[in-house]
């Protein structure tokens, strides 16, 4: 599980990126990424994920999100993403269907 | 008040994206927008200002970036105007449908253009005359009774 807080722009997407690229090469290809500490999130934050998400598919993973901030949802639901990656209210309903 | 004008310069560089992020929202909550337009606009700012930072740093350019925020009547708007490469014309046509959809391409660009535009559907985007592009938006004023809470 990869832990995020804080603000996903183009500045801090790199973080993200780079951790997700670990994940997966390390060989970890059913990820959750807990967004609930992140209070803001644009289309650069939400290529990442879909990066993430591309990496996985590779190796037949998932990419799900835990999120139930109103405003990363909402990015979420606008671009249509939000049936793309399977989102969880908390982390332990993650767990339980990963 | 009808022609209340603030204006923020930023350096051309990701760092600074959330400091125009801070400025548009607070210049919204001054004039009492819903809180549920200033995480809207906080995306569009943002959309806006990573274009244009990837758009000076295409064009080598370190001018500043400016946000202007400007009251009209019943409205805020607010202008991202940079000196850049300017806008891919296919990026554009692309953005043209409001409709965001990941289908259509998750590529850098297009997609920040679809969601200013899903967002604020009177969203203009202009060629400077000189050098740049210059996105623009209003947002509507809420009616300032929020700004204090009390108990």
């Amino acid at each position: 599980m990869i832990d995020v807080q804080g603000e996903v722009d183009m500045f801090t997407a790199p973080k993200l990126r780079e951790r997700l690229v670990e994940t997966v090469d390390q060989g970890h290809y059913k990820v959750i990424v807990n967004l609930q500490g992140v209070s803001f999130m644009d289309s650069t934050g939400l290529g990442t994920l879909v990066g993430g998400l591309k990496r996985v598919k590779e190796h037949d993973g998932t990419l799900g999100l835990v999120c139930s901030s109103r405003p990363v949802l909402r990015v979420l639901s606008i671009t249509g993403l939000n049936n793309v990656f399977p989102i969880h209210e908390t982390v332990e309903q993650a767990l339980a269907s990963s | 008040m009808g022609t209340d004008r603030l204006q923020l310069a930023i350096p051309p560089e990701p760092g600074y994206i959330a400091m125009s992020r801070m400025f548009a929202a607070s210049v919204a909550r001054h004039y009492g927008c819903d809180e549920d337009i200033v995480e809207d606009l906080k995306v569009a700012i943002s959309e806006a200002c990573t274009n244009s930072v990837k758009a000076h740093r295409d064009g080598g350019t370190e001018e500043p970036i400016q946000l202007r925020a400007r009251r009209v009547d019943d409205t805020l708007e607010f202008e991202v105007v940079d000196s850049g490469m300017g806008i891919d014309p296919a990026l554009q046509a692309a953005a043209a449908d409001a409709a965001v959809t990941p289908a259509a391409g998750l590529y850098e660009g297009s997609l920040g253009l679809s969601l200013i535009r899903s967002l604020f559907p009177n969203t203009e985007i202009l060629r400077n005359e000189d050098r740049g592009t210059t996105v623009r938006f209003t947002v509507p004023l809420g009616d300032g009774s929020e700004r204090i809470s009390l108990d």
